[in-house]
């Protein structure tokens, strides 16, 4: 039964908790149980907070049976990965260097969650300091993937990944400097969400590049994304970046007919990142199914992907030492290899190389702005292909090929990964939706058609297969 | 020949042509008589567009008889620093590398100044870029000081300094990353103001450091600088740091007193941090007891961080900025640019990524420690510099460091902030004060700035170039 | 004139990774101007938390958020 897929999505929960046919306290422990038989082989937590989760159930089920009901995640167990700071529990970013950390306060996406009446499971693994990973000479151990454990989770929003898709969250809390919501939605099979820049607090998420950092929701369906993001979003006057633009009714929206929506296709992206055969033709068939739904496709053309990517890198690694120059100074040694050596990578860069990047991130920002003319959203690929075995990561493959998911943390649209197939090993593959500016809704309106008309969300790893790797 | 009577303010300007007792044309030609006269000495303009000029004020003059009067701009002659792009006239940046460069487009301010009947009688002199000066190997020699052809002006826009202070131009544009508009103000004894950041569009204005960089008029008084703004002012797509607020009536804003007004004094840099001399701190004493005559409230501000601080800050920020613009120019022909200009942008070469990042964070941290220490005042207000003008030449190739403005906290801070004239050394060279506002609020500064001019007898005080340049 | 703060062959590298091939006198006045660089470098590195922010984070380009 643990072994089972048997779980429900957050709006299937959530709709079942509302009817009164489902209690908190029981999905709670129900998800508390898999947690204590599965995560052992996954790796999903760093922290499990399972007596405060059966508190907050408790009391979410009395809240809803005297007819309090908050919303739509009122008594539904989400967790965080473990950048965002929880009041009362460890917060370590998964390195030594934050070992025993446990901050006094929530981040403000995370309070708005619990006053939504989420159920907090705990904190979820992630790359060090959500950038240096997969790494075995780090706090714990990185987190696998159910689909194929040999293969990457992609990063660095691992936890998140491996553990909406085991069912040991129905949602999660991921960040995206460079991809590391979409990229493990991607391996996973999974819908993540990285909002436009502004959208959500970073305000409480420990920084990995201020200019790049979006917080961001992931789940098994668009729609629980959309729910989510509804309580996650909105201004925040601690976070300079936070944009004090209405966040509508995300859920609410998502049945849009997608009759002549523009799709604008960004074929030269996957091309320039040489994506496999496999890939391709998912994508090829997704942009039909777009078509069966009445969209119109419009070829895009954009400055070289590489471009983009080096813009992106440029700035992260810029940002990133800063963040992180006195411990790279004074103990390196407090890193794992991998964060410690992109670090390092980062002391070469010099302030015009950042302020040049600075200014070629204008150019592509109004390039883009002007490439949405005539388009209302975006298509390309989240990845050139499915996940690599783990063993192929080393310490740069972010900057070795270009990432496709880079282009949009540059222009800080909204961005969305959502399952396209899997290929001819079962593993998963993977298209991204890119919006306006704060046009989440579009995003996600267009995701949720595609999910409806394909049959790919019902698809789950055999959870079997996990344990027999154990 | 120098017409005798002493140059026209653009305000008493403005009212004469307003009421047809002035031609623009006249006005042009004693401007382009003074220039004649005295610009072999004071080297204010890289180039004169004299037959333009006046073409320019025969149209304005047509115009004005036939009751079409724009404002008060229409028919005043002006100057722009070389680093103002104008439309098919050279815009050198001052600099060899430059020197053949002829704009297709007009710098927003340049067009907005024509558009409001203004009359531009050149291209001003300038530090080369706005950053290396004063240089003796360029094309042009530096421009003098108004009060001592033999001393300097100060920078970078130096040539506006001299111009407007000899009555050359009534008014001009100058252009500020660390002081550039209230350095060559107070060292030439005139009116200069700052704007706030986003305030006047910086589109088609050669840029020295993106995010410190700021274009704002200079003249002889306040209410000249006031009229210039109003003409200035205004959200510009064309610069992307460009602010959608709404402009204010800034001549309006001029009530002749300070009454109700708290002024901060920020003792702490210009006392401890960077000492001034003497003879400038006493200039600065009497100018605020002056502003607790006209009724304004003397405070002392809060402790802030060193100001050393807000210069390190400012300086790998424009240096970085500065050294990114011009990296190409630099990698392949380092010989162009003048020892100066050179020696100050490569020092961003050597400025790491993390550098710049931490700049930007302390900036950060710099602005809101500032805002918090003028929350309860409504300005503040300190000594421009710390001198008056030594010798042209004296200042070395790193003297803002060893010798700080204190200008250039208010570009990290991007605050409004004005330079005025309060008084003379011993020697006869001019002392600045400066007024610096909340963000946005130039009204406040340049009330209190026009209301302590008025009540000074500064303003009646004119260089006499004709002495000078006799000499 | 001060001593300079960084050795020939460590400002070589600099001047090489900043893409500057410079005559000797320049390369040597830019030598001994670097401690300027130097200090400002530890002045702009006060005690401050980690997640404190750059004075500009990204902000959207007219062109993006229009219409």
């Amino acid at each position: 039964m643990i072994g089972s897929n048997a779980f429900p999505t957050i709006a299937e929960a959530s709709r079942a908790i509302e009817a009164g046919t489902l209690s908190p306290v029981a999905l709670t422990e129900f998800i508390l149980d898999r947690i204590a038989a599965l995560d052992g082989r996954l790796n999903a937590y760093l922290t499990v907070t399972a007596d405060a989760a059966r508190a907050e159930a408790r009391d979410a089920e009395a809240e809803i049976r005297a007819g309090r009901r908050r919303g739509p995640l009122h008594g539904v167990p989400i967790a965080f990965k473990d950048i965002f700071e929880t009041a009362g529990v460890p917060t370590t970013c998964q390195s030594r260097a934050l070992a025993g950390h446990v901050p006094a306060r929530d981040a403000t996406s995370v309070a708005k969650v619990r006053a939504a009446g989420a159920v907090g499971l705990g904190k979820l693994t992630t790359h060090e300091f959500a950038f240096g990973g997969p790494s075995f000479d780090i706090l714990g151990q990185p987190a696998r993937n159910p689909w194929n454990t040999a293969h990457f989770t992609g990063g660095s929003s691992s936890g998140t990944g491996a553990a909406v898709t085991a069912g040991l969250a129905l949602g999660g809390f991921g960040s995206d400097t460079g991809g590391s919501i979409r990229l493990p939605a991607a391996y996973f099979g999974l819908v993540g969400l990285k909002p436009t820049y502004g959208r959500i607090s970073r305000a409480g998420v420990f920084p990995l590049a201020f200019s790049l950092d979006h917080a961001g929701p992931m789940a098994w369906t668009a729609e629980d994304c959309a729910i989510m993001l509804e309580a996650m979003a909105g201004h925040d006057p601690a976070d300079p970046a936070s944009a004090d633009v209405p966040a509508p009714p995300y859920a609410a929206m998502l049945d849009r007919d997608l009759t002549g929506l523009r799709i604008g296709v960004i074929r030269h992206f996957w091309e320039e990142a040489e994506a496999e055969p496999e890939t391709v033709a998912a994508l090829e068939a997704a942009l039909k199914v777009f078509e069966g739904l009445g969209a119109k496709l419009v070829e895009v053309r954009l400055s070289p992907l590489s471009d983009w990517c080096a813009t992106c890198s440029l700035i992260l690694l810029s940002e990133a030492f800063a963040v992180h120059e006195e411990w790279l100074r004074g103990s390196p040694e407090i890193y794992g290899e991998f964060m410690r050596m992109r670090l390092f990578l980062a002391g070469a860069i010099t302030a015009a190389d950042y302020v040049q990047a600075l200014r070629r991130r204008r150019e592509l920002c109004a390039e883009f702005a002007a490439a949405f003319a005539d388009v209302d959203v975006m298509f390309t690929a989240t990845a050139a292909g499915p996940a690599p075995r783990i063993e192929e990561m080393g310490a740069f493959y972010t900057f070795a090929r270009p990432l496709l998911t880079m282009p949009f943390n540059v222009t800080g649209s909204p961005a969305l990964a959502t399952r396209a197939g899997f290929s001819s090993e079962g593993l998963p593959l993977s298209l991204s939706l890119i919006g306006k500016p704060f046009d989440e809704a579009t995003v996600l309106a267009a995701a949720h058609a595609y999910e409806k008309a394909t049959e790919w969300a019902a698809r789950r790893p055999s959870l079997e297969a996990v344990d027999a790797a154990a | 020949m120098l017409p005798n009577d002493r140059p026209l303010t653009i305000a008493e300007a403005a009212d004469l042509i307003r009421d047809g007792k002035l031609s623009p044309v006249g006005l042009v030609e004693d401007c382009l008589r003074r220039i004649d006269a005295l610009d072999g000495t004071y080297h204010a303009f890289i180039e004169v567009l004299r037959e333009p000029a006046l073409a320019a004020a025969r149209a304005a003059e047509a115009e004005i008889a036939a009751g079409r009067w724009r404002g008060p701009m229409h028919g005043v002659p002006i100057g722009l620093k070389d680093i103002y792009e104008t439309k098919g006239v050279r815009t050198t940046g001052h600099s060899r590398v430059a020197a053949d460069y002829v704009p297709t487009e007009d710098a927003t301010t340049t067009a907005m100044l024509e558009a409001s009947g203004a009359i531009n009688l050149g291209k001003l002199a300038t530090w080369e870029f706005a950053i290396g000066g004063p240089s003796f190997d360029l094309p042009w020699p530096p421009a003098g000081n108004p009060w001592r052809h033999d001393h300097d002006p100060g920078g970078s826009s130096s040539g506006t300094g001299t111009a407007v202070a000899t009555g050359m131009v009534l008014g001009g544009m100058g252009s500020d990353t660390g002081g550039s508009i209230r350095f060559p103000a107070a060292l030439c004894g005139i009116a200069g103001i700052k704007p706030t950041y986003g305030r006047v569009s910086r589109a088609g204005v050669m840029p020295l450091s993106f995010s410190l960089d700021h274009a704002g008029p200079m003249a002889w008084t306040v209410e000249d600088c006031a009229i210039m703004m109003q003409a200035l002012a205004g959200h510009d797509p064309r610069d992307p740091a460009s602010a959608e607020l709404p402009v204010p009536d800034y001549r309006a804003a001029l009530t002749g007193d300070a009454k109700g007004l708290r002024v901060g004094v920020l003792r702490q840099f210009y006392e401890t941090d960077a000492p001034a001399d003497a003879d400038c701190a006493a200039a600065f004493d009497a100018a605020l007891a002056a502003l607790a005559d006209l009724g304004a409230t003397v405070v002392e501000l809060p402790a802030l961080s060193p100001m050393q601080d807000y210069l390190a800050a400012a300086f790998l920020i424009s240096r970085s900025e500065a050294f990114a613009i011009h990296e190409e120019t630099l990698r392949a022909s380092p010989g162009l640019y003048g020892e100066v200009a050179r020696e100050r942008m490569l020092m961003g070469a050597l400025v790491t990524g993390a550098d710049y990042v931490q700049a930007m964070r302390r900036r950060r941290e710099l602005c809101v420690e500032f805002a918090a220490a003028m929350r309860g005042v409504d300005v503040v207000a300190l000594p421009t510099l710390p001198t008056a003008a030594p010798k042209l030449g004296a200042y070395g190739k790193h003297f803002t460091i060893d010798r700080p403005l204190y200008t250039t906290p208010f570009n990290l801070t991007g605050s409004p902030a004005l330079s005025v004239c309060d008084g003379f050394s011993a020697e006869g060279l001019p002392f600045g004060l400066q007024i610096v506002g909340h963000p946005f609020d130039e009204a406040t500064v340049m009330r209190v700035g026009d209301a302590y001019e008025k009540a000074t007898q500064w303003r009646g005080m004119r260089p006499e170039p004709l002495a000078m340049a006799a000499e | 004139m001060t001593e300079p703060t960084i050795s020939r062959q460590d400002f070589d590298v600099l001047l090489a990774r900043a893409g500057l091939t410079l005559d000797e006198k320049q390369a040597e006045d830019l030598r001994h101007a670097y401690k300027y660089v130097q200090a400002m470098a530890e002045r702009v590195r006060t005690p401050r938390g980690r997640e404190a922010e750059p004075a500009h984070i990204f902000v959207f380009p007219h062109e993006a958020t229009a219409g």
